[in-house]
């Protein structure tokens, strides 16, 4: 909306009084959205955390599999029987195969920490926008007379700002634990 | 002669965690780090199997199995999603690219090599 040259700003805000009557409905939005995101990034960390958990677990658990099976590995080695050293070398490779999968979780990790780190940035950017809309609200109110096609602006602004809050979803990544995902051949 | 393999995914641990699975099983690794550069990969040379993430910066990994289904020599070849997601709904976007299969992460190592000599070996 364009406030016409002719037409004081007080005029403005009266006629405009939609504007300034839309400003507890875009409290109860702001204050819903910014409640909503933050149980979002909450979720995402504790889900973060469960990842980091498992994997450090399994990880822990394969590091002293292998540690047993090269020492018998070295045991082995010594002795007259061959396929107990194979087998004991066998056992090594298998707890490093079972290792690749917990290792995993970087991946799993970084992709929750970037869709959380994306969701703070656009709270950040409400609460900066909402300070602005404020600071021009006021204005408006304490210098009526002045021009306060600001008001506008920032309002707008903070609209947008709201939207891409209110546009981000739930993060891509589901997974709670390390458990294998499954495998499906078309 | 070792089957080859393009491994096509923006995250270093997961290349690194694929070819080395895929090594232990006898194949060969050539690693691409998103679809972009997976492209130019195949491009340049003939692989027999290619494995890709979805989601990754410069070109996703549907939009790489559209590209790659459109080459003549990429035609039959076969092509497995790598991904985070597993909505019914992303599968089956990527069957309809033209993907082989889908894998979700993280992947069973062994399970892997199944799928792998299934599929290329």
């Amino acid at each position: 909306m364009t406030t016409p040259k002719s037409i004081t700003t007080s005029d403005y805000v009266e006629a405009t009084s939609g504007a300034r009557d839309d400003i507890p409905s875009l409290v109860v939005r702001t204050g819903a959205a910014l409640k909503s995101q933050c149980v979002a990034a909450h979720e995402e960390l504790q889900q973060m955390q469960h990842l980091l958990s498992d994997a450090t677990r399994n990880l822990l658990d394969c590091f002293h599999a292998a540690a047993r099976d090269l020492a018998d590995y070295e045991r082995a080695r010594n002795s007259p029987e061959q396929s107990s050293s194979e087998q004991a070398a066998a056992r090594v490779e298998a707890n490093l195969l079972a290792a690749s999968q917990h290792l995993q979780f970087s991946d799993l990790v970084g992709q929750l920490l970037t869709t959380t780190e994306e969701r703070i940035d656009a709270l950040l950017l409400v609460s900066q926008n909402m300070q602005s809309l404020m600071l021009a609200l006021s204005a408006a109110r304490d210098n009526p007379d002045e021009d306060n096609g600001q008001f506008d602006a920032r309002k707008q602004a903070f609209f947008e700002a709201l939207q891409i809050l209110e546009s981000r979803g739930p993060s891509r990544v589901r997974q709670t634990s390390m458990e294998a995902g499954d495998a499906q051949l078309f | 002669m070792s089957k080859l393999v393009l491994s096509v995914d923006d995250s270093a641990a997961i290349r690194e965690m694929l070819s080395f699975v895929l090594k232990s099983a006898g194949y060969k690794v050539i690693e691409a780090e998103d679809g972009m550069d997976g492209l130019q990969k195949a491009l340049a040379q003939q692989f027999d199997l290619i494995i890709t993430d979805q989601t990754m910066p410069k070109m996703d990994g549907i939009t790489l199995v559209k590209a790659l289904r459109a080459l003549p020599q990429y035609k039959t070849t076969s092509i497995l999603l790598l991904t985070t997601e597993g909505s019914d709904e992303m599968k089956g976007e990527g069957r309809g690219a033209g993907a082989t299969g889908w894998l979700v992460k993280p992947f069973d190592p062994n399970k892997l090599i199944e799928v792998v000599n299934k599929v290329a070996g």
